[in-house]
């Protein structure tokens, strides 16, 4: 295995997970609304629908600032380095 | 110095930090509300953007570690000069240690010295050891560390924490040992001139020194030769080096030769037959510059004009001005009556003198000395003059003498002092103890920055 052929794996490994973490933001965050707005009055399940709803939103949002954070990161250091 | 990185290992270790990152996202994102996997997400969140930053700064350590070295005074060139004197040094006292092992033991009157020299040689050839050991270190921090740290940066990156720490050690090794064996001899002067270890350090203190010598002719360096080391009370010869390409060369290094270093000596420079007492003359230990245990020392005599390989000229007059080309040499002199300039050369030369203009007489013959032999062409003034002079040379073949050398190591001397067992104690924590103790140092250095590199287990990233 080249050295290219690892950075290509990374690469698609990389992209099928940011992919898969969109398509699961969806659901998560469907499926915490569903069921904190169950009517079924049990705070413990309604509780566990929140925390879904607020883990999905955090994703969503490293998600879209993930290659904002890395670009800043990379032209902070170019501008430490040179 | 610079580190040689590898740029590609780099890059993959970029993007592993990416795939750390992303994968943190898709735990936060997974619908499964259990907290055993979900605290993966915040962590693996944070080691990501931790390992992009690390990769990409990881040039700013080594630079740091360098900068650090160069602070407390530091130098690969210090390191090198002083594992290349140590390491000829304990050569030179386990070699007469051998000496003094073989001598028989008649009517067991050697007894004491020469259970004593058995376990001298012991701990010199322990030392000897760590001295290799040492080196192999500073090789490795110095040739491969661009690679290691590459690697290191790699393992550092992956997901999950997996081989977090090893990298952080890898990196935090190469740091530290690169910037702390640079350091190593100023640790080790330092130490050694501490007033409470009298008698203690340079072997300089027991009438031997290590020394790098010079040999100057008027236009450039000499390039081979013979230099008699010699007392100048009584003119006795108490060594023999060769010079080559400009500097006295001994049997185990490069760097130096031994010398005496509380005696007055004369320097004596010999090729082609013709011997000069070389300035300084005669030659006192305050003469010599001491940099990092090593003694510098360029000698030098008015009357050497240049010295080649299998070429010498030489004078007794006063050399006013020198042009050097490739195979010519072009000189303004001032003769007076009887003075000469002559020209050596080994028989595979061809050497043409001229002088203008020809107001004096020209004298040739041959000579020859150890292997070599060949001709001479004089010119004699018969006036008190200035003359330009043409000195053409092409030679071919070598003009190296084959002499042998003979290391300066009073046997009898060092045997007295060194053979106090005190000395050998001092010794041996001289030359293997603080560094080991040193290195020991370095060690936990290390440690400390792999621990602090490698973060702690738990960050609190979670802002609920």
């Amino acid at each position: 295995m080249t050295l290219q052929e690892i950075l290509n794996l990374i690469q698609n490994t990389t992209h099928q997970i940011t992919t898969l973490a969109w398509a699961l933001f969806l659901l998560t965050w469907s499926i915490g609304w569903t069921i904190r707005g169950s009517p079924i009055p049990i705070g413990k399940l309604k509780r566990a629908g929140n925390s879904l709803i607020e883990d999905s939103v955090w994703a969503a949002f490293w998600l879209a600032i993930g290659s904002t954070i890395f670009n800043l990161i990379l032209y902070i250091v170019s501008l430490i380095t040179h | 110095m610079s580190y040689s990185l590898n740029y590609e290992y780099l890059y993959i270790a970029y993007k592993l930090s990416l795939l750390t990152f992303y994968i943190g996202v898709l735990i936060y994102a997974l619908p499964i509300p259990m907290p055993g996997i979900k605290k993966w997400g915040p962590i693996l969140i944070q080691d990501g953007i931790l390992a992009a930053v690390f990769v990409l700064v990881i040039n700013l350590f080594f630079a740091a570690g360098d900068r650090i070295a160069q602070l407390v005074g530091g130098s690969w060139e210090f390191f090198r000069v002083w594992l290349s004197s140590s390491s000829s040094i304990l050569i030179t006292l386990k070699s007469i240690l051998l000496i003094i092992e073989s001598i028989p033991n008649v009517a067991g009157t050697l007894t004491g010295i020469k259970s004593v020299a058995k376990i001298a040689d012991k701990m010199i050839t322990s030392a000897l050891i760590f001295q290799a050991f040492i080196a192999g270190l500073a090789w490795i921090v110095k040739n491969l560390s661009g690679f290691l740290a590459s690697i290191g940066a790699i393992l550092y990156a992956m997901p999950f924490r997996i081989a977090r720490s090893a990298g952080a050690w890898i990196i935090a090794f190469l740091v530290v040992f690169s910037a702390g064996l640079q350091a190593l001899p100023v640790f080790l002067q330092a130490a050694a001139g501490n007033s409470s270890f009298s008698g203690f350090g340079p072997i300089a203190d027991y009438g031997i020194a290590m020394a790098n010598i010079s040999v100057e002719a008027l236009e450039g360096r000499a390039y081979t030769g013979i230099l008699h080391v010699q007392l100048y009370d009584s003119g006795k010869e108490i060594a023999r080096y060769i010079v080559r390409d400009g500097y006295a060369r001994g049997k185990y290094s490069d760097e130096g030769v031994l010398v005496p270093s509380k005696t007055k000596i004369v320097y004596d420079y010999e090729y082609l037959g013709v011997s000069f007492n070389m300035v300084p003359y005669p030659t006192f230990p305050s003469n010599y510059t001491v940099i990092g245990g090593l003694w510098l020392l360029n000698l030098s005599n008015p009357f050497l004009i240049y010295s080649g390989n299998g070429v010498l000229v030489f004078t007794s007059g006063s050399t006013r001005e020198i042009y050097h080309d490739d195979n010519q040499l072009k000189i303004k002199i001032y003769l007076k009556t009887n003075d000469y300039i002559e020209v050596r050369y080994i028989k595979s030369c061809d050497v043409s003198l001229s002088v203008s203009p020809g107001s004096g007489s020209r004298v040739r013959g041959s000579w020859s000395w150890y292997n070599l032999s060949g001709s001479y062409d004089k010119f004699i003034s018969s006036k008190d003059r200035e003359y330009d002079v043409e000195i053409k040379f092409d030679c071919r073949g070598s003009g190296v003498p084959r002499a042998s050398v003979k290391s300066y190591a009073s046997i009898r001397k060092i045997a007295e002092s060194f053979f106090g067992f005190n000395l050998i104690k001092m010794f041996i924590l001289y030359y293997f103890t603080l560094p080991s103790l040193y290195l020991l140092m370095l060690y936990s250095i290390a440690f400390g920055l792999a621990k602090a590199l490698g973060g702690r287990e738990r960050l609190p990233l979670r802002v609920f």
